[in-house]
């Protein structure tokens, strides 16, 4: 089966205007602009198939909102090629933009004064749903996100999550099956977190839509998204299973161990992370963790010990603060 | 059918909104009726002096105001707060869910807004050319009638497509409110005939900042002041500024950089 997405090459540069801060400056840049070419995105590639959640990570500024914004079409690439559903995304043609959807957790487009219910109505509009096509996805998308009491109340009397949702709703009203979420969870409580999080699993089950998802929240990526696609600096730093990003990318095991004493000296054996009562964390180099169980075993009266690897938010920080 | 549906369906959103600010409509209607004293008083002082200003009679230019009257109530129907929501959409990074919907951009931008409240100003402006019309004993035959619709439609295209290309500054210069305040000034040259200004004036008024002839078209048409022989200029015109519009708003949308998130 062909892939849904296929990105070669994929670059960006923006004209970036650059001038010293002052007024004296700002008054001359007036007359005298000065520009930098930046690299948002450079010669990315990937292939995405049917169905998979993708998740893209990256420091802010790394270059995952504009390729997302490249495949939706809003971006016209520097140079490089990509085809999603066999269009090529930047010539917006409408059968393509039928057939897709981008959210945006910072930007939201349901209007302020109005229930969300009416500004539905304008998508039915403008996506040529049918009236009966139309109830049924409501209804299922109501159903799913827990949306009916709120689509009659004007959209600025909801939460910041109820907002979300609605927008969501919104959005796969003409079920795209490529639907491109930008930080859909930003600055939303946990339990919120974990209902859009849910809600995306559980849509792309039922519906086998392809989603690419971008997320400061490694806790989404995690929950949702069996692979990864880290870019740094615009560039691909690494695409796979977001198990073996780990693996590839921390060179540490932490051990987590209870002895029968409070005060034990493991910091020949590694560093301690952790230490609270009986309970120590040590963290080992990953080749010398036999090792260093086996001395633990032999000189220490052990109640408990567990071997993992260290928290992904941990080893995605390293990768991005090393040069 | 299609488009009917789409427009429909954004102008009840359009009177939805408004309906919650009722003050805006007293607010709406005080502004016309100054508009309205304004033009009239500045006619009636004018034609203290004189009988005819060029070939054009008081009534004659009353027709004209209502002409202006009835343009100014389109652009402010959905041109302006369309565009202005355009402007703003560039700044705030709003535009992308515009890009994101599978019709024109162009078109979705020019129907997505509607501010009901300003039919105040275009009926007024109907007013005024019947009112003219009865009071100058106009005698309009079908085919002028059918004439001045299409003049007024090049009109309307013309406009439209101006506010575009003004507009569309916006892809590269990001804030560009101004312009607004530049076109309100530009448009005052419409509240006379064209055939008053000198020629070299008539000719920027006609291909540079279309307005005045988009007003006086219509007008001329209903006091059987069109020359046949410029007839040619109502296609002309605005399929020119059309032309231009759609190939400024190309080129935009190819260098529209988004707002960063």
């Amino acid at each position: 089966m062909a892939p849904v997405v296929e990105v070669r090459e994929l670059t960006k540069s923006f004209k970036v205007p650059v001038r010293q801060s002052g007024l004296g400056a700002a008054v001359k840049s007036l007359f005298d602009r000065k520009f930098t070419l930046v690299d948002a995105v450079k010669d990315v590639s990937f292939n995405i198939d049917r169905g998979e959640i993708v998740g893209f990570l990256g420091p802010n500024g790394a270059g995952k909102t504009t390729t997302l914004k490249m495949l939706s079409g809003l971006l016209h690439p520097t140079s490089g090629t990509a085809t999603v559903n066999g269009h090529i995304p930047w010539k917006r043609d409408n059968a393509y933009l039928r057939t897709i959807n981008m959210v945006m957790g910072n930007r939201h487009q349901l209007s302020w004064d109005l229930p969300a219910g009416d500004t539905y109505k304008l998508h039915q509009a403008i996506y040529q749903i049918a009236d009966n096509e139309f109830e049924r996805t409501l209804e299922e998308l109501s159903d799913l996100l827990d949306l009916h009491d709120l689509l009659t109340k004007p959209v600025r009397t909801l939460s910041l999550g109820e907002r979300m949702k609605c927008e969501l709703g919104g959005a796969l009203l003409h079920r795209p099956d490529v639907m491109f979420l930008d930080e859909p969870t930003l600055g939303l409580d946990v339990t919120m977190q974990h209902r859009i999080r849910d809600f995306v699993r559980s849509y792309n089950l039922r519906h086998g839509s392809t989603i690419l998802l971008t997320s400061h929240y490694m806790a989404d990526i995690a929950a949702l998204c069996e692979r990864v696609v880290v870019i740094h600096r615009g560039q691909l730093l690494f695409d796979g299973p977001l198990a073996q990003l780990v693996a590839r990318f921390a060179p540490v095991k932490r051990l987590t161990v209870e002895l029968d004493s409070a005060d034990a000296d493991l910091g020949d054996l590694g560093t301690v992370v952790a230490h609270d009562g009986f309970t120590y964390q040590l963290e080992v180099a990953k080749e010398d963790t036999t090792e260093v169980t086996s001395r633990l075993l032999a000189n220490y009266n052990l109640s408990d010990i567990a071997v993992e690897d260290p928290p992904i938010e941990q080893v995605i920080e390293q990768v991005f603060t090393a040069e | 059918m299609y488009l009917a549906r789409v427009i429909g369906v954004h102008a009840r959103i359009g009177i939805l909104k408004d309906l919650q600010y009722r003050v805006n409509f007293a607010g709406q209607l005080v502004n016309s009726a100054l508009g309205f004293l304004l033009a009239i008083g500045s006619i009636l002082v004018v034609f203290r002096h004189t009988d005819l200003l060029g070939d054009w009679t008081q009534t004659d230019l009353i027709m004209l105001i209502g002409v202006f009257s009835i343009v100014r109530g389109f652009i402010n129907l959905f041109v302006r707060p369309g565009l202005q929501a355009y402007m703003e959409g560039i700044r705030t990074g709003l535009f992308d869910y515009v890009l994101l919907k599978p019709l024109d951009s162009q078109l979705y931008v020019s129907i997505r807004e509607f501010r009901i409240w300003s039919l105040v100003d275009l009926l007024t402006g109907v007013g005024l050319v019947v009112w003219s019309g009865w009071v100058g004993g106009l005698e309009a035959s079908l085919f002028t009638i059918v004439l001045f619709f299409v003049t007024m439609l090049a009109g309307f295209s013309v406009v439209l497509a101006f506010w575009f290309i003004l507009g569309t500054s916006a892809f590269w210069f990001i804030k560009v409110d101004n312009i607004f305040v530049v076109f309100d000034s530009l448009f005052q040259t419409a509240r006379w005939p064209l055939t008053v200004y000198p020629g070299a004036v008539r000719i920027l008024l006609t291909f540079v900042v279309p307005v005045a002839w988009a007003v006086t078209m219509p007008a001329a048409t209903l006091a059987g002041k069109l020359e046949i022989g410029s007839l040619w200029l109502t296609l002309l015109v605005p399929a020119f500024f059309v032309a231009v519009s759609r190939i400024f708003w190309k080129i935009g949308i190819r260098h529209y950089s988004g707002a960063s998130a």
